[in-house]
């Protein structure tokens, strides 16, 4: 008696539609399962045979044969015990084989015949009515992600009898629906963050270059002794970058989801998400990888904030790997057998001392480093990673007089908007961009400043005589590189869209050149 | 010359290096101190047979003719007590260093001759001090003399290197090694429009104990050593000790009373050190015949507008935070930040570590 069940795989950022094939026939009890099968998936047998017989129902005693098609690509995980078991049923005859067509089905098995949640989940569910199901039948921690799904019955089951029961029509189960999109709308006007930018005391000069960051898509380094207040401001920069569209959100859930790590009763993520990896996180930490592909920090950062605290302490090769995604804004890993790409679109945020002690430049205490460590201990971040970096922020210690007289400053919402309307102006300008080239990496277009080539710059911004004249005289009189002379341009034509200014006046070149600080220390 | 080639042979030894002044006063010329026997060498210098043997193992073993090459193609010349050209201030001291390796033009006059020398770890507004104060010697037409160390020392010489007056550094280790490393371009900086010089050969390196007899050849070759920023026990104030030896002039700037970069100096002038404020004190204090040029400022401050002056205003030569200017003043962080970067560019005021201001 054959039985086939739909349900599906993860690969990459991708659901793959996969058959359960369950062939049961006469001969001596076995149980095999094939169709590259991994360790998770040749260990459900026990799942699923003490998942049955506990649910009380009966484990046939014959050959049965499992085989997960297309049997040319590798499968892993346990979501295919709940499909592998609804088959056996199926094939047993325990479950009628008409309704069961109509539903996708996953879930990881326990030996009680509990239904437990999976990973990918999401991705599972697109893919499930693409392929013209009409539902899905899956954990119920894992219902919240799948019900993102438009016109589609979402079945959230908790065990094996309920799947059984509702298949043969003995019990209905409501689905969940797609309220979550309706929530978001409401939800995105009103963005909750644990953090605020009004519980920041002074830095004032630091959160105005945050600002800038947030409304130009520049990435920053932050550069202060340690207890100055990096993290707390970097923690906070997710909470001014302007409100994700739903289309973003999705592609931030779909990455959680296939991480595995979305919280049980969240559907949709509609913050934007902060990661702060430890600095001693490997090359496939970070990108992603292993040997079972997952997505790494910079795409769990995707859309969202990466911060990067000890930024030199990283391992050299760490921060290299990060190189292409900053550029591309995703990231490609390559196996022998297969090449996945993660989205990772991100703002870097880092963070260092300006000194192996940390107390380069701080009031109070000396700085025991000679010139020669702090040029080595900065030259540990490559110039091409620098290249990348449009922002420097000097970070002092406040002295406790400072602290306590400054004043708090402006709630994240307010700054919000202005970065809005800032990148509003952005995306205006850079919409005549979007349709030219032929390629696809040519027709993407750039959607903020900071993603601008050396021949947008040209066209971009356009500076005004004062300001054409005080940045020559800036560069001689600074020493400042060929380098950062783009990246002040660059910040520059951020200002001014704060400003609401199409032309780049002195004054928006002049604090421009604030943030570039490690072009100029000389250390004499 | 063909005594250099002698002389050259006696430096590259150790063991007569450390006695040369000896040993001329009992040989009289270097050509004899380097063909002695080891009879000789033994009876005249005391040595051990031991020492002298090892004298004697590695004359032979030296090419001179090689090493004189090697000294002429990295451009250094020597220069011999017995030369004209000589500094005479430097003549005058308690054992001159008989040979120097010089490299650059020799300055025409060490007549007028003053060194800077102060901490290495020296603050902003010391530098900044340092560097103003050289550069407005240099435009009388003083020789700025200095160790090439890093803080006060190469704040000096990038001031006097500013104007005509010419700057020497005298240096603990080789003319060919550079150190501290990050002064490289500092080095021919100086070769080109002064002049570097060490005792030492080349190829030698930097060791600590090199480093007071530099400090002595610094203040030999000056009329006045000054003094800027020294904490207590420092190489400057060895300086300032050799200056007082020799009988020349020691003069000291004041700082911050609560800095402890101050200690030095002020137990200086506390000692009777000539306190120099500005230029004119040095020039009284050496008895010179010289007129000040005031430095004309590189802005005029009437010509910038009301906020930039009322920034001007908070500002004094103690770094002050951007953010607590901004406060002081009422303008927003990113006015500040703009304002700020103008007066930069202007030559009013200075950028110090951390985003922290002062005026110059």
């Amino acid at each position: 008696m054959l039985a086939r069940i739909e349900s599906g795989s993860v690969l990459g950022m991708d659901a793959l539609k996969v058959k359960v094939e369950v062939d049961i026939s006469p001969g001596l009890p076995s149980f095999n399962i094939v169709g590259l099968p991994d360790t998770a998936i040749q260990e459900s047998k026990e799942r699923v045979r003490a998942g049955i017989s506990n649910s009380e129902y009966e484990f046939p005693l014959r050959r049965i044969t499992v085989n997960l098609a297309p049997a040319d690509v590798r499968k892993e995980g346990p979501a295919f015990d709940l499909p592998i078991a609804v088959g056996v049923l199926v094939a047993t005859k325990q479950i009628s084989s008409i309704e069961v067509n109509h539903y996708s089905i996953f879930g990881e098995l326990s030996l009680t015949g509990e239904v437990r949640r999976v990973s990918g989940a999401l991705l599972m569910a697109f893919c499930a009515k693409e392929g013209g199901k009409r539902g899905v039948i899956l954990p119920v921690e894992n219902a919240a992600e799948a019900a993102l799904v438009e016109g589609f019955e979402v079945i959230p089951v908790t065990t094996l009898r309920e799947v059984v029961d509702f298949l043969n029509g003995t019990k209905t189960i409501s689905p969940l629906t797609e309220k979550s999109r309706k929530d978001f709308a409401s939800s995105s006007a009103l963005l909750e963050y644990e953090v605020d930018f009004s519980e920041v005391k002074g830095q004032d000069h630091a959160k105005r270059a945050l600002e800038i960051a947030a409304a130009g898509g520049h990435n920053v380094l932050m550069i202060g002794p340690p207890g100055s207040g990096k993290t707390m401001l970097a923690r906070r920069m997710p909470t001014i970058l302007p409100a994700m569209s739903i289309g973003e959100a999705i592609e931030v859930t779909k990455v959680y989801s296939v991480a595995g790590m979305l919280p049980p009763d969240t559907s949709l993520i509609s913050t934007r998400p902060f990661r702060a990896p430890h600095h001693t996180i490997s090359n496939a930490g970070l990108v992603g990888g292993g040997q079972y592909p997952r997505p790494g920090e910079i795409s769990l950062a995707h859309n969202g904030v990466l911060f990067l605290d000890e930024f030199s302490e990283f391992q050299k090769n760490a921060l290299q790997v990060l190189r292409q995604p900053l550029e591309d804004g995703h990231v490609t890993i390559s196996r022998a057998l297969t090449s996945l790409t993660y989205p990772a679109q991100f703002t870097l945020v880092a963070a260092m001392n300006s000194c192996p002690c940390g107390y380069l430049g701080d009031s109070v205490k000396e700085c025991i480093c000679t010139p020669n460590k702090v040029q080595q201990y900065r030259g540990r971040i490559s110039g091409p990673l620098l290249d990348r970096i449009d922002i420097h922020i000097d970070i002092p210690r406040l002295t406790k007089d400072e602290l306590t007289r400054s004043a708090s400053g402006e709630a994240s919402n307010i700054i919000r908007k202005r970065v809005q309307q800032a990148r509003e102006r952005q995306r205006e300008r850079f919409a005549c961009l979007q349709t030219r080239g032929k390629s696809k990496q040519l027709r993407r277009g750039i959607s903020c400043n900071a993603q601008m080539r050396s021949r947008h710059l040209k066209k971009f911004c356009e500076l005004s005589d004062s300001a054409f004249r005080f940045l020559e005289n800036a560069i001689e009189k600074l020493g400042l590189s060929a380098r950062a002379y783009d990246r002040v341009l660059k910040v520059a034509r951020t200002i001014a869209d704060l400003a609401g200014d199409e032309k780049i006046e002195l004054e928006h070149i002049a604090e421009a050149i604030q943030y570039r600080s490690l072009d100029r220390q000389s250390f004499v | 010359m063909l005594e250099d080639i002698y002389w050259l042979g006696l430096k590259l030894i150790p063991e007569l290096n450390n006695r040369l002044n000896r040993a001329l006063e009992c040989f009289g010329l270097p050509e004899n101190i380097w063909k002695a026997s080891i009879e000789e060498l033994k009876r005249e210098l005391g040595l051990s047979v031991d020492v002298a043997e090892r004298v004697v193992l590695q004359r032979n073993a030296l090419c001179l003719d090689r090493e004189l090459d090697k000294v002429k193609r990295a451009g250094v010349e020597l220069l011999t007590v017995f030369d004209l050209s000589y500094p005479r201030l430097l003549k005058e001291i308690h054992s001159p260093p008989p040979v120097l390796f010089v490299k650059g033009d020799l300055i025409k006059s060490y007549e007028m001759a003053v060194a800077i020398v102060g901490s290495r770890k020296a603050s902003s507004f010391g530098r900044t001090l340092a560097s103003e104060l050289a550069q407005e010697l240099s435009r009388c037409g003083i020789t700025v003399v200095s160790g090439v160390a890093r803080g006060i020392d190469s704040a000096a010489h990038r001031g006097a290197l500013k104007e005509e007056g010419g700057t020497v550094g005298v240096l603990g280790c080789g003319l060919d090694i550079v150190y501290p490393p990050e002064n490289k371009k500092l080095y021919l900086e100086i070769t080109e429009k002064g002049s570097l010089i060490s005792e030492q050969p080349l190829g030698m390196r930097a060791f600590p104990q090199h480093f007071p007899a530099r400090n002595r050849i610094i203040s030999g070759l000056s009329l006045g050593v000054i003094v800027v920023e020294a904490p207590q026990r420092s190489g400057a104030l060895i300086t300032a000790d050799f200056a007082l030896e020799q009988g020349r002039e020691v003069m000291a700037v004041p700082g911050n009373v609560k800095s402890s970069l101050s200690k030095g100096t002020h137990a200086l002038l506390r000692q009777g050190a000539c306190l120099v404020e500005s230029v004119d004190d040095v020039i009284d204090a050496l008895n010179l015949n010289l007129k000040s040029t005031k430095r004309e400022a590189s802005g005029k401050e009437e010509l910038l507008s009301a906020q930039e002056k009322a920034i001007l205003t908070v500002l004094d030569w103690q770094p002050r935070h951007i953010d607590a200017i901004a406060s002081e003043v009422g303008l927003s962080a990113s006015q500040v930040a703009s304002l700020l970067s103008v007066l930069e560019i202007k030559g009013f005021v200075k950028q110090d570590f951390g985003k922290r201001y002062l005026r110059i």
